[in-house]
């Protein structure tokens, strides 16, 4: 699930980008009264400083969503509508290569790249305003303007031409590019400032292993086997995951992911919300949640009583 | 660990369960609401919840009060009054 703060102001109150405004009115009213400071709904699940802002993130979708035209500029910010065009792209060639996902690695395309007359592909997501903020060691080559030098990249197995550089290198697609129909990147100086400021925190994450350091291959998961905890860890180290990682990409604390790994079914919680754990950890790991917490809880319901590890 | 003998403490779970319920079957909820199969879809996770909210709190408080009831529909159904279903 996402953190409150990364939810688009639409998904804070529960309706679709398309929502007529009195609907957005009535769902700001409810989702006030819903969730405001001192409600039953949220009092044992946030924190004072999470109820605050799900309050503030409620007004400002009441104050930006009501707005036409701030609603229109939020909506062109978050990629619900295309921004309108301020030129006309020339057609793109067929071997134009689109953007690699995330996980390419880097290029060391210097950051006096920019591309502010054309996007490197038409077909690229739609872009967001928003400040950035990448994941940890994620690769980054863009040292934009007033954030100072870059980490320098890991060195790329093989040649990377600058298009298929990481969206989430230049979310905005100002620090680099490419004018179509050209063999390679034109440098030019950058004068335009990058919109996004990029946030580089922590170091390099282990995702960058998955390309460097082979994972050991995903498991043999017979149909229907039961979700043990020694599969589960099989899987996830089979990702390449840590338990560190995963625990900061699932919320769900270190302690629960060790004990559900070793099977320690007396330490977990109540299977009301061990159901719910079990289905966040799977879906992280690419697997069926309802199926994965269906057979965990069965195996933990009918083994509870002679617990195999301590 | 006590059993729950206060009402409002005992509402303040109940609420808890079917947030966490909500929480993680969204998807089910929303195909269940639109389907009118809401507790049949949800059979398991609210049985499970109801066992877990009857263990913590006393028996006396469990057999006079609705409380777990009152939780699915007001934190698991109400919140999703938007949905298009004949069941409104």
């Amino acid at each position: 699930m996402k953190r409150l703060s990364d939810q688009t102001l639409y998904e804070i109150i529960e309706v679709s980008v398309e929502a007529a405004p009195e609907e957005i009115a009535r769902a700001c009213d409810r989702a006030a009264a819903t969730y405001g400071p001192g409600s039953l709904v949220t009092y044992t699940l946030a924190s004072a400083e999470e109820s605050a802002l799900l309050a503030s993130r409620i007004e400002e979708a009441r104050a930006v969503l009501l707005d036409p035209s701030a609603r229109s500029r939020y909506d062109e910010r978050i990629g619900v509508r295309p921004p309108a065009p301020s030129f006309t792209p020339p057609p793109v060639p067929a071997h134009t290569p689109v953007p690699e996902p995330r996980h390419e690695a880097p290029t060391a395309t210097p950051t006096t790249w920019p591309a502010p007359l054309a996007p490197s592909a038409p077909s690229a997501e739609p872009v967001a305003a928003e400040p950035l903020h990448v994941s940890p060691g994620l690769p980054l080559v863009a040292a934009a303007e007033g954030l100072g030098p870059a980490e320098p990249p890991p060195a790329p197995s093989a040649p990377v031409a600058p298009q298929t550089a990481p969206r989430q290198t230049d979310p905005v697609g100002a620090g680099q590019g490419t004018l179509p129909g050209l063999a390679g990147p034109v440098p030019i100086p950058l004068t335009v400032p990058v919109a996004a400021p990029l946030v580089l925190q922590g170091p390099p994450s282990p995702i960058l292993l998955e390309k460097e350091v082979a994972p050991p291959p995903p498991p043999a998961i017979p149909e229907g086997a039961p979700w043990s905890g020694e599969l589960l860890r099989r899987v996830r180290e089979s990702r390449g995951l840590t338990i560190p990682l995963l625990a900061e990409r699932t919320r769900i604390t270190r302690h629960h992911l060790e004990n559900i790994e070793q099977d320690r079914w007396k330490a977990l919680p109540a299977p009301v919300y061990l159901r719910g754990i079990i289905m966040s950890l799977a879906r992280e790991l690419r697997l069926d949640g309802q199926k994965v917490a269906r057979s965990y809880l069965e195996r933990m319901g009918a083994g509870s009583d002679a617990e195999p590890k301590q | 660990m006590a059993l729950i003998e206060a009402p409002e403490q005992a509402m303040r779970l109940a609420r808890a369960i079917c947030s966490d319920i909500s929480l993680y079957n969204e998807e089910k909820i929303v195909k269940s609401i639109q389907q009118d199969t809401f507790f049949d879809a949800l059979k398991d996770e609210l049985a499970e919840g109801r066992d877990h909210y009857r263990s913590r709190v006393a028996a006396e408080l469990f057999g006079r009060t609705n409380f777990f009831d009152r939780a699915i529909v007001d934190v698991i159904l109400k919140s999703k009054a938007r949905i298009r279903s004949k069941i409104w």
